[in-house]
């Protein structure tokens, strides 16, 4: 897949899983793996973006000795997946017609 | 290859990158390899299975841009031979001494215009961030920041968007001078180690939202807000006590782990509070309401004009709701309900595992009610103008509009007039 397109895909699937509720990065990569290959290095600067911008905060949670930290999302992060979401459908539409010529 | 060796060479490998964000990084790569071992891997398959370091110390500087690139200006050629490099030198120097001195300044004190650039300081443990999509408008902004307090910070501004990080601070005070444009941006509020006030002294209607979230502190966390603002709020806290005074709302969403929850004369479309331990307190009027909690009394009262209590959820502790709202659904496993109606409810449905159910209902209400306890007593102290003790218990009063249902494993159900 095109770099660009899979990020922008990223991004958005990030901000879905989270919608469920908060979850660490471990978590995430593997909720994902379902559906889109993703490795630690691809997620972190997602993760560190979509923080900076406001659609993520993160807390630190002890967890057997450590800290595990989880990223859940904000007001704003919702929002932005609601607006990636209503995107789709233009997407499909785009889709669709692109189908539709490459294959006549 | 050890996980301990892994780190090293990372870090090694990042040398170029700042500390903050080399430690950040560090620690993210150190809880794939813990989460791995949690899974059951040896450390050394652990960290065989990431990622060659040097690929992701590649990836990772392919997102950051060299500093120097960008932070030194563009040096004037010097010309050839002579002694500029002399000149040079010294320019250099001096600039560096200046920029100590600016520096050593800014630690103070802080006053001054931010345009599209990332204010970013440390000083005391405390660290502000302005993220560029959040930039403060150069003309009307006043971003100031004073750890001499180094218990405390204030962050006033006039006009733009702010994203404040603060990573050590015992207490954090915003207050909005001027008209904020939220719309495009809500405002992000992260303290992990101090306590919260956000002040709203006016607000012109947004319809986005802030979200506050603390992490660790023993502080608590304070919220007014004016009459006539319009978002969404959003609270995180781990321990200390939640208060939020005034606002109109879209959503109010609370999670506290450990501490109370206070909320007085907010008008929301929508609250749902998550309570771990502590209390929860509200005085609101909303058109639905969620509260769980796992330990603690709810005491809600719900002002005239209120909606529905989808859930008002206790595990332990008593709950009393007082007030004007068109349905309740009321759960405790162990404490007493107390439920005094004023309006005109359609529904009310109480169940209680360990404890006394008392309703108070108006003179005028109508309803049919079923009633039953498997330990206790029931009593109906009402008027009623029919009554029918069948298997089911039911009772009907009026016109029969409001279906109540209360049922309790052990306790007594008493019903009486307002």
């Amino acid at each position: 897949m095109d770099a660009q397109m899979k990020r922008g895909l990223l991004e958005t699937c990030v901000l879905a899983t989270l919608r469920r509720g908060e979850s660490y990065g471990y978590q995430i990569i593997k909720d994902l793996s379902d559906c889109i290959q993703i490795s630690e290095s691809t997620l972190y600067p997602i993760l560190k973006r979509l923080e900076s911008v406001g659609c993520l905060y993160v807390k630190d949670v002890p967890h057997n000795g450590r800290l595990r930290r989880f990223y859940g999302l904000t007001v704003l992060g919702e929002k932005r997946l609601d607006e990636l979401f209503d995107q789709w459908s233009e997407v499909i539409r785009v889709y669709e017609f692109i189908k539709k010529e490459a294959l006549q | 290859m050890t996980k301990q060796q892994f780190l090293s060479q990372l870090a090694g490998n990042l040398i170029s990158l700042d500390n903050t964000e080399r430690e950040r990084i560090l620690s993210y790569y150190a809880q794939m390899i813990d989460e791995r071992m949690e899974d059951g891997m040896t450390e050394e398959a652990a960290v065989q299975t990431m990622e060659s370091v040097e690929s992701i110390a590649a990836e990772i500087l392919a997102e950051h841009p060299a500093k120097s690139q960008q932070a030194v200006p563009a040096q004037p050629v010097q010309k050839k031979g002579g002694k500029g490099w002399i000149v040079a030198v010294c320019v250099i120097v001096g600039m560096l001494i200046l920029g100590i001195v600016a520096l050593a300044i800014a630690g103070l004190s802080l006053v001054g215009c931010v345009t599209n650039q990332v204010l970013q300081t440390q000083g005391h443990g405390v660290q502000v961030e302005l993220a560029p999509q959040y930039s403060v408008d150069a003309a009307g902004s006043n971003a100031m920041f004073d750890p001499v307090q180094t218990d405390a910070l204030q962050v006033n501004w006039e006009i733009g968007n702010v994203y404040i990080t603060v990573s050590d601070v015992e207490e954090i005070t915003l207050h909005e001078e001027g008209s904020l444009d939220l719309d495009k941006y809500p405002m992000v509020l992260r303290t992990d180690n101090g306590g919260l006030t956000v002040n709203y002294a006016q607000r012109t209607v947004f319809d986005r939202g802030i979200s506050l979230i603390k992490n660790v502190d023993s502080k608590d966390l304070y919220v007014e807000l004016p009459a006539d603002w319009m978002g969404a709020v959003t609270v995180n806290v781990d321990v200390g006590t939640v208060t939020m005074e005034g606002g109109v709302l879209a959503r109010v969403d609370i999670d506290a782990a450990l501490g109370e929850v206070l909320l007085y004369n907010v008008d929301a479309k929508a609250i749902r509070i998550d309570a771990d331990m502590g209390n929860v307190e509200v005085d609101a009027r909303f058109d639905s309401l969620e509260a769980y909690l796992a330990a603690g009394n709810l005491e809600l009262i719900a002002q005239q004009g209120s909606g529905r209590i989808e859930h008002a959820d206790c595990d332990a502790g008593e709950i009393r709701i007082e007030g004007d709202f068109t349905y309740a659904d009321v759960d405790n496993d162990m404490g007493n309900v107390d439920v005094v109606v004023q309006g005109k409810p359609q529904a009310i449905d109480i169940g209680c595992d360990m404890g006394d159910i008392d309703l108070t209902l108006p003179e005028a209400l109508g309803f049919m009610m079923e009633a039953e306890t498997d330990m206790g007593n029931t009593n109906i102290h009402f008027p009623v103008e029919q009554q029918y003790y069948d298997d089911d218990r039911v009772f009907t009063v009026g016109d029969g509009g409001c279906k109540i249902e209360l049922s309790c494993d052990m306790g007594s159900i008493d019903v009486q007039q307002g």
